[in-house]
Order: C-alpha cells, then sequence, then structure tokens
C-alpha cells in the first residue's frame, strides 16, 4: 500500500520525486511535513549535493532496502544530528536547519526516533530552505 | 580461525547504517562503525564486545569512543560491506592494530534511552483503565544489562526518593493556591504513589497515583509530575536547571539533588512516561547518567538552593547554651524545637525565657531515618532578633 499523497513516476511537472522510487515507495506511514523544522548535515557553505540521496551518492552500493536508499536523512532533534558530527565520516560537515513545506515531499521516522528519511520532491529548493546552525 | 559476521541491529543511521551490531559465528558480538566509504564499498571498523558494554553504551553510561578505546579484547578488526548487510562480512585484522585518530568518534556521543514500541498504547490502557495518573519509571542499572534484574538496596532507594521528590514538587505546587482550595488539595493521597506491576526489558516499574482521576480524567499529581519535567526537559543544560530549581528552592531542590545523586552514585539511568486519562499522549523524560554527573557536581556547589527558611516569631520555653538545644513557642501557640547552626556566628547566651518575644531565622534540614524511611525535620538557628 502506497502512502497518502503518492504520486507515481511520469513527469507531472513540481509533484514529480527528485528520483525514481521503487513501487510502494514512499512507504506507508509516510506524511507530508507541514512547516515542521529538521535538521541536516551540510558543507560550509550548503551545497545541492548535501541533500542527495544515499543511493544518488552511492550508485553502486549495495542497500537492503531501495526506498530507503533513495531518501535523504534529516533528524527532528538538532543534539541527535550534531551527535553525528562526532562520528569518523562526518567530522567536517555542519549542522543546518531545514524548514520542510507540505511540497517539499514527504517524511517517515525511521531507524531511531529522531532520525526520518525524507523523499524529495524535485521542485523543492533545499539549499534556498535551509540555514546553518552556528 | 577466520572471523565472518552476521548483521543483527543499526544503532546509528545517517544515509546508510552508521554503527550497528553484529555476531559471529559463535554467537559474540561485534559493534562495527564506518570509517571509510568508497564508490561500493563501506568499511567499518569491528571490535568484539560483552553484552554488559553494549548495554552500558545503549543506555548511555559510556561514549561510543571509550567503547572503542576500550575494546575488552584489545582487537581491531576491519570488513567490507561491498555486498550488502544482509550477506556474511569478512573480518581482517586491523594493521599493527593501531586505531587512527579519525577513524575514533570524538567525545561525547552517548546513547540516549527512547520510548520502547507499544509504550505509548500501553501506558495511556492503564492510565484509562486504572482512571489515575500513571508513572513508567525505567530503570537501567549495571546488573540489567543482560536480564531484567536490580539490586534491592537500589530499588528501594529509588521508590523513596522518587516518592519524596514527587511530595515535595506537590506541595510545592499547592502553595500558591487560596487557603480554602489547598486544604481540600492537601492530602497525601494527591502525592502518594503505588507500584502495581514490573515490566521487562530494562527494569521499569508501574506506579500510579493513589487518588483517581476526577470525572473529566484529570488527576491532581500531574502538578508535581509537570514540575518534575520542567527540571528534567533541561537536563541536558544545567545552568538551565540551576535557573528552574532556584525558583523553586527548599526541600524541593533537596529532594531533586537526592535524585540526581541516586542516577550518579547507582549508574543507572532513568527514564519515566507519565499520562493520565486526559492527555492524549504520555509525557516522556530522558535523565542520561552522564548528564546527571555534570549536574551532580553543579548542585553539590548551589547547596543553598536546598535550604527551607522558616521564621517562627515566639518566645523561648528552653535555651541551652552549652549544646545549643532550643524550643520555642510561637505566637500561633505551636512548639518549635532545634538546635543552633554550628556554621552560624550565635549563641544562646542572655536569652530570656519565657515573657520576651524573638523572631528566630532557622533552616530545615531534613534527614532520611534509615530504618523507617520517613524524613525527620530538624531546624538549625541561623539567626535572631528580639522583637517588641
Amino acid at each position: 500500500m502506497v502512502a497518502d499523497g503518492q504520486k507515481d513516476n511520469a513527469d507531472e511537472g513540481e509533484n514529480t520525486w527528485l528520483e525514481d522510487l521503487p513501487e510502494g515507495c514512499p512507504p506507508e506511514g509516510a506524511r507530508q511535513p507541514d512547516n515542521q523544522i529538521f535538521y541536516r548535515l551540510v558543507s560550509d557553505p550548503p551545497r545541492p549535493q548535501d541533500f542527495v540521496s544515499s543511493r544518488a551518492e552511492s550508485p553502486m552500493r549495495r542497500f537492503s532496502c531501495e526506498c530507503i536508499a533513495r531518501s535523504t536523512s534529516i533528524h527532528a532533534n538538532i543534539e541527535d544530528c550534531r551527535g553525528v558530527t562526532k562520528l569518523p565520516r562526518h567530522k567536517s560537515k555542519k549542522v543546518a536547519k531545514l524548514v520542510l513545506p507540505e511540497e517539499s515531499g514527504m517524511v517517515k521516522q525511521t531507524f531511531h526516533p529522531s532520525h526520518h528519511s525524507w523523499w524529495r520532491r524535485r521542485a523543492f529548493d533545499p539549499v534556498a530552505n535551509c540555514e546553518l546552525v552556528r | 580461525m577466520s572471523r565472518t559476521l552476521h548483521y543483527r541491529e543499526t544503532l546509528v543511521y545517517y544515509d546508510g547504517p552508521e554503527l550497528f551490531v553484529a555476531v559471529d559465528q559463535i554467537g559474540a558480538r561485534y559493534l562495527c562503525l564506518s570509517v571509510q566509504l568508497s564508490e561500493d564499498v563501506d568499511t567499518y571498523m569491528s571490535i568484539p564486545i560483552s553484552l554488559g558494554r553494549l548495554a552500558l553504551l545503549k543506555s548511555g553510561n559510556i561514549d561510543l569512543r571509550s567503547a572503542f578505546l576500550g575494546s575488552e579484547t584489545r582487537e581491531y578488526f576491519l570488513c567490507d560491506a561491498s555486498a550488502g548487510l544482509d550477506q556474511a562480512l569478512s573480518l581482517r585484522p586491523l594493521e599493527n592494530n593501531t586505531v587512527p585518530e579519525s577513524w575514533l568518534p570524538q567525545d561525547g556521543f552517548y546513547f540516549r534511552l527512547s520510548i520502547q514500541d507499544g509504550e505509548t498504547e500501553n501506558i495511556s490502557d492503564e492510565a484509562r483503565q486504572r482512571n489515575r495518573a500513571i508513572i513508567h519509571l525505567h530503570l537501567n542499572p549495571p546488573e540489567a544489562a543482560t536480564e531484567s534484574k536490580i539490586n534491592t538496596d537500589t530499588l528501594s532507594q529509588c521508590l523513596r526518593i522518587f516518592q519524596r521528590l514527587v511530595r515535595h514538587c506537590y506541595r510545592k505546587t499547592i502553595q500558591s493556591v487560596t487557603l480554602k482550595n489547598r486544604l481540600a488539595l492537601d492530602s497525601p493521597d494527591h502525592w502518594t504513589l503505588r507500584t502495581f506491576a514490573f515490566s521487562p526489558g530494562s527494569f521499569t516499574l508501574h506506579m500510579e497515583s493513589a487518588a483517581p482521576a476526577d470525572m473529566h480524567g484529570h488527576a491532581e499529581m500531574a502538578r508535581a509530575l509537570r514540575l518534575i519535567d520542567k527540571f528534567a526537559e533541561r537536563f541536558s543544560n544545567p545552568d538551565d536547571t540551576i535557573q528552574v530549581l532556584r525558583e523553586n528552592r527548599g526541600h524541593l531542590v533537596a529532594s531533586f539533588r537526592d535524585f540526581v545523586e541516586f542516577i550518579v552514585d547507582t549508574a543507572t539511568p532513568v527514564t519515566y512516561h507519565w499520562t493520565m486519562p486526559e492527555l492524549t499522549a504520555p509525557i516522556t523524560r530522558v535523565l542520561p547518567h552522564h548528564e546527571a554527573v555534570v549536574l551532580r557536581d553543579l548542585l553539590r556547589s548551589r547547596v543553598e538552593l536546598g535550604e527551607e527558611s522558616i521564621v517562627v516569631d515566639g518566645v523561648f520555653e528552653k535555651a541551652d547554651v552549652k549544646s545549643g538545644a532550643w524550643r520555642v513557642r510561637s505566637d500561633d501557640s505551636k512548639d518549635f524545637s532545634g538546635r543552633l547552626d554550628p556554621d552560624a556566628d550565635l549563641n544562646l547566651d542572655g536569652i530570656t525565657l519565657g515573657n520576651r518575644r524573638y523572631r528566630l531565622h532557622c533552616i530545615e534540614h531534613l534527614e532520611e531515618d534509615r530504618s523507617s524511611g520517613r524524613e525527620l525535620s530538624e531546624l538549625l538557628l541561623r539567626n535572631l532578633e528580639p522583637l517588641a
């Protein structure tokens, strides 16, 4: 069963997903954010490459779930996001605050409570809608 | 023996599994941390880890860097997840068994306890069925690492301290209501907790308010619990917590300090959830051990916040110059007794007994009677002024 609000991958202009999503993706339970605040690790200054999915970043990598692989990790809790900067591969990154309106795509809480997977709409510009948290 | 790992659970996910637990052929657990990522290969650094140490990590008692630096077998391995985590992972020893600093996590990455699946429905159901405020108190002592158990002393200490905290918080919140309402609200049933069940997974106590909720689903104990929430939500920011405590100084602060000391001394991080029938969702607070350590040290340096000031106007009936003991009959015919505060520059020499009125500035000191668990009050006289 697909999530409410999911469209197919046909080109429908601004409703198109940023990536090709497998069938049934975004999954049941995903919802449209309502100007909710999230946090993501980015460069300084933020670049479009900071917001690509795991699949887009590593085309040859194997993932156990292709739907999750085509999402972007974001946190609802800033401390949880900051915590990731203590891990080896993310030490040089900065925390950016994102306000996600309905048209940004769909989100679902996955893994630990603050972590969410975000499936982006093509038309939404995350760089223009984020600010670094100093 | 060549070791291969099989994935068990992801502890941290960020655009891919950053940290996960796996087991080898004989069931030994390994902690695996992503250290390199190329086009198609995730390289993880792995260490064997005991159940107990893994529990300390997951409960927030040690940080991730400590977990890796303190590898119990002093062995470090690498594995590549080129075929994904659902395939077997082959371990190879790390060259020279030396971990580059760039591969180690920075200080301060602690796990926070979180709500377990089904917890919210469970506690809300209990509140409705029992028509009371319900509190689930999750304790994670070291002895609960491998099974649901807790030292008896730790359990009884926690129950006494938490009950005392609820009582002092409740009494503080009703001080501001009118006298008529205060008389109605000042019933032990509103702050008394009753433990009615336990559940496994760490060690979880199910408690309820002695008094039932009203017809709207509201339980008066919520006054106390909301005040505790105020302290607990700032737990990670000790200066903010001190500011809130300053607004509530006295026995309440002393009991909160005792709760923090309990978390530190028993290495028992605490998570609690509470609700009552009228609430749509439970409230949760997490009190990690490492944050309690910082707050404990700050509270110890602010002893005055736990002091409850008492002022008594009356006449002396007893004043022992040698021992410092005294007894006063107040203007409203109540008896108060105590002793001189050893830190005060004061003595009872020259005090007039019987018909001379004085104003006594005291600090009420509460001490727990170890045998009964009850609080015993003692007044320490700090300052004295004669009245007309």
